[in-house]
């Protein structure tokens, strides 16, 4: 689940880069251009969703000595 | 003869030595013994040699880069003077440093030396660090400040990546092949992407296992990324030199390590804006092609209400025109009437002439020439017509 979330990040992030550049450059039909949109703006939440969410999650390490928890 | 005051000789022997060059502004070498703090803080020690002592003290507002310890061989600068209380001689001192620092120097660019040489320094070899680590390999000492900073640093900016503590000693006889050790465990488990190397700051010998070749060629040989964050800024170590990306501190190298992720959300807030843009803009374009074809369109293609304008002016000239012919036509179909009238045969008719005719094809007869006797004629006259038959014929 942790692993999932993680690579689907990057990928969500690399994802809307690309898109944002295809929409950016143009010449589509204009059908096209807002199925795109629509992608890159649930792309985007998805971003920003895990961003949130990992917020509450606090960092578990693997040493049994180091047993601090999110000390902010 | 003159007799002094015992304040007086020490008012005399403190000026005598605080006026000279030498006593005023001098390092010494010697052993520390007998060290003692006092509950102001200041430091009490005897510095000796083989067979001499002398009296040092060091006040708590002097710098201390070195907590001088019993039997630690040292470098002392400061003044002498009397302590006028107890008529002691002491040294004044305001920096102590080991002595063995430079010894350590010497070592340290020797071995960077024969590194460099080796190509384990090189540039090329660099590796660029993953933009979105998502497992980061840290190898310091469990317990302390620098393994809590890396932690606060990641949690705060980078929380959806793992920290993967591998823990070793960091001074001392065990620190180097701990150190060593960790970077062969972390590379073992074939999933970090990138590691963090860390020591909070220390004196010289502290740092001394970073130095160590055997650590450097245990960052030059990791698969992985390395970032060192060994002491203090002004810090180097050889560690820092092989690794792939040096930062001044643990906490810095948390922070090369990982993007930060209000840095991350802004930067999706902006592709959100910039997709959102694309779209207007695509949309904007189409808007202005579709009013500039129907433009187009209604320059170029028939102008109805002139036309209308110049069908219904056309008309009414057609119109006011074929009045006009109507009435001169109608005026001569009157005179050619009266014309008509005037020629008309019937009126010649009705003064007693007669038009005669052959019956058979209808030619009229203006000459005896066109008769024969017996030929069948038709004479008419004003009121009728009626039949003869030619009997005689004369010229």
């Amino acid at each position: 689940m942790d692993t999932k979330q993680k690579v689907s990040f990057e990928e969500n992030f690399t994802a809307l880069e690309r898109l944002v550049e295809t929409l950016e450059k143009g010449g589509l039909a204009l059908e096209e251009a807002i199925a795109l949109y629509e992608r890159g703006m649930r792309l985007a939440k998805e971003c920003t969703d895990q961003l949130e969410a990992a917020e509450l999650r606090v960092t578990q390490l693997r040493s049994g000595c180091y047993e601090s928890e999110d000390s902010r | 003869m003159q007799i002094f005051s015992v304040g007086q000789v020490a008012r005399y022997l403190n000026a005598f030595l605080t006026s000279d060059a030498i006593l005023s502004d001098l390092w010494v070498a010697g052993e520390v013994s007998n060290v003692s703090q006092s509950p102001a803080g200041h430091v009490f020690l005897t510095l000796k040699d083989r067979d001499c002592q002398l009296r040092c003290v060091m006040f708590r507002r002097a710098g201390r880069l070195f907590q001088a310890a019993n039997g630690d061989a040292v470098l002392a600068h400061g003044r002498i003077a009397l302590y006028e209380a107890t008529g002691a001689l002491q040294l004044y001192v305001d920096v102590v440093q080991p002595e063995g620092v430079g010894l350590l120097h010497l070592q340290f660019e020797q071995m960077r030396a024969k590194l460099e040489a080796e190509g384990l320094f090189e540039i090329a070899r660099k590796r660029r660090l993953p933009t979105f680590p998502q497992r980061i390999g840290v190898v310091t000492s469990p317990t302390g400040a620098v393994i809590r900073d890396i932690h606060n640093v990641v949690s705060r900016r980078f929380p959806l990546a793992e920290l993967v503590v591998a823990p070793t000693p960091v001074q001392g006889d065990e620190a180097v092949m701990g150190i060593a050790d960790a970077f062969a465990a972390l590379a073992a488990l074939g999933n970090i992407d990138v590691v963090i190397v860390a020591r909070g700051g220390g004196s010289m010998e502290e740092l001394q296992a970073f130095n160590d070749e055997r650590v450097a060629r245990a960052i030059f040989c990791c698969p992985i990324p390395v970032v060192s964050g060994v002491g203090h800024e002004t810090d180097y170590t050889i560690a820092d030199y092989v690794a792939d990306v040096r930062a001044p501190t643990p906490s810095a190298a948390a922070e090369l390590v990982v993007p930060d992720r209000f840095d991350l959300r802004y930067q999706v807030e902006n592709k959100q804006r910039r997709l959102l843009a694309a779209l207007s803009d695509l949309v904007g374009r189409r808007q202005s092609a579709l009013r500039a074809r129907t433009e187009s369109l209604q320059h170029l293609g028939p102008d109805v209400g002139t036309m209308r304008l110049r069908v219904d002016d056309l008309s009414r000239r057609i119109a006011s025109r074929l009045d006009a012919q109507l009435l001169v036509s109608g005026e001569k179909v009157n005179s050619r009437v009266r014309q008509l009238t005037s020629l008309s045969p019937l009126l010649t008719l009705s003064r007693g002439y007669a038009v005669v005719r052959q019956r058979d094809n209808g030619q009229v007869v203006c000459s005896v020439e066109a008769v024969a006797r017996g030929d069948q004629l038709d004479v008419r006259v004003a009121d009728g017509s009626f039949g003869v038959v030619v009997s005689a014929e004369s010229k």
